[in-house]
């Protein structure tokens, strides 16, 4: 789902502007959407992406035969009968749910804390410190997500259930979802490991295009601000993270389509129960999470197998229709930021 | 900073007083040893080649040019006789009393309104005085009545020229006392840039004005002394007509003759 530009095309208008010499004279610039989307749509590459996401839904349609488990579907009662299959119930609700407190919760935190790092590394930090530490978050996205569940597993769920749980289910039990329950504390397991686990692998992509948005503030607009007497942490509020607002919201989305999708650390901290949870400590699933760990069983029952790929085919649209969003708000913060800025003044 | 009283009698004393203002980057030295003064409610003109250290002397005299890393500045610049340079000094009120417009306008992407707000509401000042003021320096920068009062449009939506007197616009609402202008009218076609020498004319009455330019004619047009500099030196520094008619030295003669640069 990247812009659409046939590779090669270095003259499109979306393309910033290079910040050496003075601007070219301009040329008269044509409607800039309808030129763009034109163009890609008439070239045969364009298809390319859309024919591979065609056969994709294509083919999980097809397995799922199509078939119809109507409004229960829909509905919070999963109730499989190995003897019934048939006549079983295939409810997606309390997965959804599951899913949406630990992206939910897990965008809050990382956007949060990504925001915070990338004003630092893109305002505060020296140069040499910002490089580092930039490598450094990138690094994180490359750790396959079973090296974080087997850690989450095993180094943090015993902690959790022994002392973080009991501390924060001692101090703050009176909020909603941090009270409940003490069995719900259980081996640690469960949406509060779930939501921390989550939290770290979505930050070094919501950091990376949060830092990238605020650094295509222009300078220029940054000096205006100091001119006018605005202190740095005043120029950061209200002109760097009002110009890159569209990027940073772009971020969020972006990341929540990545959090969505996440299946294999979840099933591993998540407790993999299928329950309304009692509390934050409780043990849950996400639609992703359990078609992961329902696929050996799925094997040898075709309702349940098809049950499961609708599922997906859920996660797909949801991660579809996030990604799309993220991507529209970032391609469109460069060109809008940029414009009136240019050379060194 | 002491707030100046405003419209009392023109005193002789200069409102900026820089002596060996030397500004150096990493591997270089932009400016060499600077000493000049600048009154109020006077225009000067800083003329000069290109690279010869023009914008960054007038970034250098509202603390803005220590905001590029590597920058190194020594010597002084008083402002009434305050030293700006003065490590208990905060840049911040530095920059409210000598406020800057920059070569390319650049508005905020906001409503005009809050362009002219912006430099008002970080200092806190009450909606009902931030309503006049915008008015106020609207007004001034001649835009308001080509506004036909609509304010809450986007200051991008705006012409080039009204975009660099919505620039100025927001640099008077601060209140400040002198006005650094770096090629103001650089990108405008010949209409704007009319209008803009006239608000500069206009703006005398009220503020010391420090006009970076490249066009001669211009300098010639509005202001009352000007400063010649070449390669990060201060050559000469006159009363315009002399200095365009009678220089002193023979850099500057072949520089307004057109000779070189
Ligand atoms: N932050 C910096 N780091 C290094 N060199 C710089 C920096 N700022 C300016 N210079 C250099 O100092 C010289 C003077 O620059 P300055 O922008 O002040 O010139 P200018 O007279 O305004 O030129 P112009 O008429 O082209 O605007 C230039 O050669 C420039 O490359
Ligand atoms: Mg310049």
């Amino acid at each position: 789902m990247d812009e659409p530009h046939p590779p090669g095309d270095r003259s499109g208008p979306d393309r910033p502007p290079a910040f050496l010499g003075p601007p070219a004279p301009a040329a008269p610039a044509p409607p800039r959407r309808e030129r763009s989307l034109g163009r890609w749509l008439g070239s045969p590459l364009a298809l390319a992406p859309l024919l591979l996401l065609g056969i994709v839904v294509a083919v999980l349609a097809i397995a799922s035969e199509g078939q119809n488990f109507g409004l229960s579907f829909w509905g919070p009662v999963w109730a499989f009968n190995p003897t019934d299959p048939a006549g079983s119930t295939y409810g997606i609700a309390l997965f959804a749910l599951g899913t949406a407190i630990t992206a939910g919760a897990a965008l809050l935190l990382a956007s949060g804390l990504s925001l915070a790092i990338s004003i630092a590394l893109t305002v505060y930090l020296p140069p040499r410190t910002s490089r580092v530490l930039t490598t450094l978050t990138d690094l994180l996205a490359g750790i396959p997500s079973v090296v974080y569940g087997i850690w989450g597993f095993v180094v943090l769920a015993p902690y959790f259930a022994s002392s973080l749980e009991p501390t924060l289910r001692n101090a703050l039990g009176w909020l909603p979802g941090f009270g409940g329950p003490e069995s719900a504390i259980g081996g640690g397991s469960g949406l509060l490991l779930g939501i921390f686990i989550l939290t770290l692998m979505v930050i070094p992509l919501t950091t990376a295009v949060m830092r990238e948005s605020l650094r295509s503030v222009p300078r220029e607009l940054v000096e205006a601000g100091l001119a006018l007497g605005a202190t740095p942490w005043e120029v950061v509020r209200r002109v760097r993270l009002r110009v890159a607002r569209r990027g940073l919201w772009g971020a969020v989305f972006l990341g929540f389509g990545r959090a969505v999708g996440e299946s294999v650390a979840l099933a591993m901290v998540l407790g993999n129960t299928v329950q309304f949870p009692p509390s934050l400590y409780g043990g849950s699933s996400t639609i992703a999470s359990f078609i992961f760990t329902q696929l050996d069983s799925a094997f040898f029952y075709p309702e349940l197998l098809r049950a499961l790929v609708e599922f997906a085919l859920v996660i797909l649209i949801l991660t579809i229709a996030f990604n799309l969003l993220g991507q529209r708000a970032v391609s469109e913060v460069r060109p809008r930021a940029v414009a009136g800025a240019g050379g060194r003044a | 900073m002491t707030e100046p009283e405003r419209g009392g009698p023109r005193g002789s004393d200069p409102i900026l007083s820089v002596r060996h203002l030397t500004v150096r980057a990493p591997n270089r030295t932009i400016l060499d040893d600077v000493s000049l003064d600048f009154e109020d409610r006077e225009v000067a003109a800083i003329i000069g080649p290109s690279g010869c250290g023009k914008t960054t002397l007038v970034r250098a005299l509202n603390r803005m040019a220590e905001v590029a890393p590597g920058i190194r500045i020594e010597g002084s610049v008083r402002y009434r006789g305050e030293e700006i340079y003065d490590p208990a000094v905060n840049p911040v009120l530095v920059r409210q009393r000598i406020g800057m417009v920059f070569q390319r306008p650049v508005p905020f992407p906001m409503s005009i309104y809050e362009n002219v707000a912006f430099g008002l509401r970080l200092q806190g000042i009450d909606e009902e005085e931030l309503d006049r003021t915008v008015r106020r320096s609207l007004e001034q920068a001649g835009l308001w009545k080509e506004l036909d009062g609509d304010v809450e449009r986007s200051g991008l939506t705006l012409s080039g020229g009204q975009q660099q007197r919505l620039c100025i616009a927001r640099a008077l609402a601060v209140k400040p006392r002198i006005l650094l202008m770096d090629e103001p009218a650089a990108s405008l076609d010949p209409t704007a840039t009319q209008r803009i020498e006239e608000l500069i004319f206009d703006l005398r009455k009220e503020y010391a004005v420090i006009l970076v330019t490249h066009n001669m004619q211009q300098a010639a047009r509005v202001a009352e002394r000007t400063a010649f500099f070449y390669q990060g030196r201060l050559i000469e520094y006159s009363d315009t007509h002399q200095l365009f008619e009678n220089p002193r030295e023979k850099l500057t003669e072949s520089y307004v003759t057109g000779r070189f640069g």
